[in-house]
């Protein structure tokens, strides 16, 4: 009875130290990854800020009207063609001038076929 | 001496005689030295971890041939003199071959009826056939010279070499080449990263709990498989797929493990595409693994000056015990970022990396010596080993998963299975299968985050097992 008694007390004493191990050890990994997780991105959110060109200056600049209209490829709304259009106008403030002649869906992939094969061949050696 | 006599006595004191002789064990040295070779030749042949598994193998080799000594500790003991040794330090006429230490032994009065003073007029202590030379002290108290002489062997090469595993100095100075060699890039564009990292951690607490909780089998002791809160922590770090870390903590914690735990962990670093993929697969939906993930911003130069210095602090002020692996690690990175030390960064990096990968494969594997490697625990280290394996992957990616609902499907849920360290091993698995569900998808550079947080996250893991149980 008494070794019987000895083996519970022995085998909930193994249990509660192995259990509170694995409960303080994940528990203060993750702590610690998780306060470095908070610390960059804080650090990434300032270098985000500064990063960011001042807004432009809402000054109306005479700017010359396209010539011809673009040639808008059918089921893009209006409101993408004045975004994309407005868009461009933006970088036109530099004094560059920008014209829009077509506008056309992009493929479905992320990227182009030839860009994908080089990134495969650069990455191959990983 | 005929012929046949001396060739007879050459072959007694040959190793050839020792490692034949199976009555004595020398068997168990010809199973090692098998073993040996089969590591050289996953080394050689299929390069698994070439780097470090060749030397291992080959200082497995090395210690398990009979009489070789590469492994004998150096021998500092006191021998006492003979008698005749003894008569002639009492008389002044003992030649000094080896430097010679005595000891001060107060006599009490029992012992005055057995002090004369011989024709030197020294008195000496008689006592069987024991002379030993007697001073009086102030108040007239005899104390007997007991001479000894120092004798000194030598130890093996590996043994001097091994001091530098034992007293945890190698694995940090691999660490600081490692910190050299990383980019920490991927890691600062998306500090959920770490998340991963710590994730994966959890087949090293998992594995702690099985190898504790196996002590509770029946026939635990029978079969000398109960495994002590330092041994379950040493064999659990091989979970964190990190061979200098294991190697650092079992030098520490369970020292008698060091070259199982060693081979287990590389033996398995080096297997991680074949162990790897099944479990990513099994976890994740084929929906889940043909993400296809923003691209990573741009981390400025600031940022990844300021993330070694930063790591060391907040790391080691939490976890003492961490430091030399994080410190170790962080300045190596420090030295490559800031860009202002390039010799240094280039001497860590190549030949001081390359000269200690050499003598830590070497010691490690001298470590594992017939006596303590052919052992019933050996076994169950490594299948130990290849749970937390598992585990960590599993951990890594589940939490992958769960990143991949709170993100609205942004996260691909296989990067989660980098945090494993094992760099970039781990990471190039997770592109690899990745792109067998999406070719266009290149998941690297994003699995690299969770790939060097896993180094971060498997010292941290170390340090907490080293400040519980060290």
């Amino acid at each position: 009875m008494n070794s019987l008694i000895t083996a519970v007390v022995d085998t909930s004493a193994l249990l509660s130290e192995a259990g509170m191990t694995v409960l303080i050890g994940f528990c203060v990994v993750f702590a610690a990854l998780l306060l470095l997780t908070v610390v960059f991105w804080a650090f990434g959110a300032v270098a985000r800020g500064k990063e960011k060109e001042p807004t432009p200056q809402l000054v109306s600049t005479p700017t010359q009207p396209p010539k011809t209209a673009p040639v808008v490829e059918d089921g893009i709304s209006d409101e993408v063609v004045a975004v994309i259009a407005a868009a461009v106008a933006a970088m036109s403030d530099g004094g560059k001038q920008y014209a829009v002649r077509r506008i056309v869906s992009s493929r479905t992939t992320a990227r182009p076929v030839w860009a994908a094969a080089g990134i495969a061949e650069n990455t191959q050696p990983f | 001496m005929n012929f046949w006599e001396a060739f007879a006595q050459i072959w007694e004191e040959s190793g050839f005689a020792r490692l034949f002789n199976f009555e004595n064990g020398g068997w168990k040295n010809l199973i090692m030295i098998g073993i040996a070779c089969v590591l050289m030749f996953l080394a050689i042949k299929k390069q698994y971890e070439p780097l470090l598994l060749l030397p291992i193998a080959f200082g497995m080799l090395l210690v398990n041939l009979p009489l070789g000594g590469v492994m004998d500790p150096q021998q500092n003991s006191l021998v006492e003199f003979t008698d005749a040794e003894l008569a002639a330090y009492v008389d002044g006429t003992y030649e000094q071959n080896y430097p010679v230490s005595v000891n001060y032994v107060t006599l009490s009065d029992e012992y005055e009826a057995y002090i004369y003073t011989n024709e030197n007029g020294v008195e000496v202590l008689k006592l069987d056939t024991k002379l030993y030379k007697v001073e009086r002290e102030a108040d007239g108290t005899a104390r007997a010279i007991v001479p000894y002489w120092e004798h000194f062997e030598q130890g093996g090469l590996l043994w001097y070499l091994y001091q530098g595993v034992k007293f945890g100095i190698y694995p940090p100075l691999i660490f600081l080449g490692i910190g050299c060699m990383t980019d920490f890039g991927p890691l600062l564009s998306n500090p959920k990263s770490f998340l991963l990292g710590a994730a994966a951690q959890l087949g090293i607490f998992i594995t702690f709990l099985g190898a504790r909780l196996l002590g509770l089998l029946p026939f635990a002791e029978d079969f000398n498989i109960l495994f002590t809160a330092q041994e379950a922590a040493s064999i659990a770090i091989i979970g964190g797929a990190d061979g200098p870390t294991a190697i650092f903590l079992t030098s520490k914690l369970a020292p008698h493990l060091l070259g199982a735990i060693a081979v287990a962990a590389y033996s398995y670093m080096a297997l991680v595409p074949i162990i790897q993929p099944p479990i990513m697969k099994a976890l994740t939906t084929k929906k889940e693994r043909a993400v296809v993930m923003t691209q990573l911003r741009t981390v400025s130069k600031t940022e990844k000056i300021l993330f070694p210095i930063f790591v060391t602090i907040i790391c080691v002020l939490l976890l003492p015990s961490a430091a030399p692996l994080i410190g170790m690690l962080m300045l190596g990175n420090l030295f490559r970022e800031s860009g202002v030390v390039e010799r240094l960064t280039k001497t860590a990096q190549n030949e001081l990396m390359n000269i200690v990968t050499i003598v830590l494969g070497v010691t490690v594997g001298a470590t594992a010596n017939a006596h303590t490697f052919l052992q019933p625990k050996t076994l169950l280290i490594i299948c130990l080993g290849l749970i937390a394996f598992c585990m960590g992957t599993a951990g890594g990616v589940l939490f992958g998963k769960l990143m991949y609902v709170f993100t609205g499907g942004k996260v691909n849920p296989l990067i989660g299975s980098a945090g494993v360290s094992a760099v970039p091993m781990a990471a190039r698995v997770a592109q690899k299968v990745g792109q067998s569900e999406n070719p266009s998808n290149f998941l690297l550079m994003h699995a690299m985050g969770p790939n060097v947080a896993g180094v971060i996250g498997s010292a941290v893991a170390a340090g907490v097992l080293l400040t519980l149980f060290g």
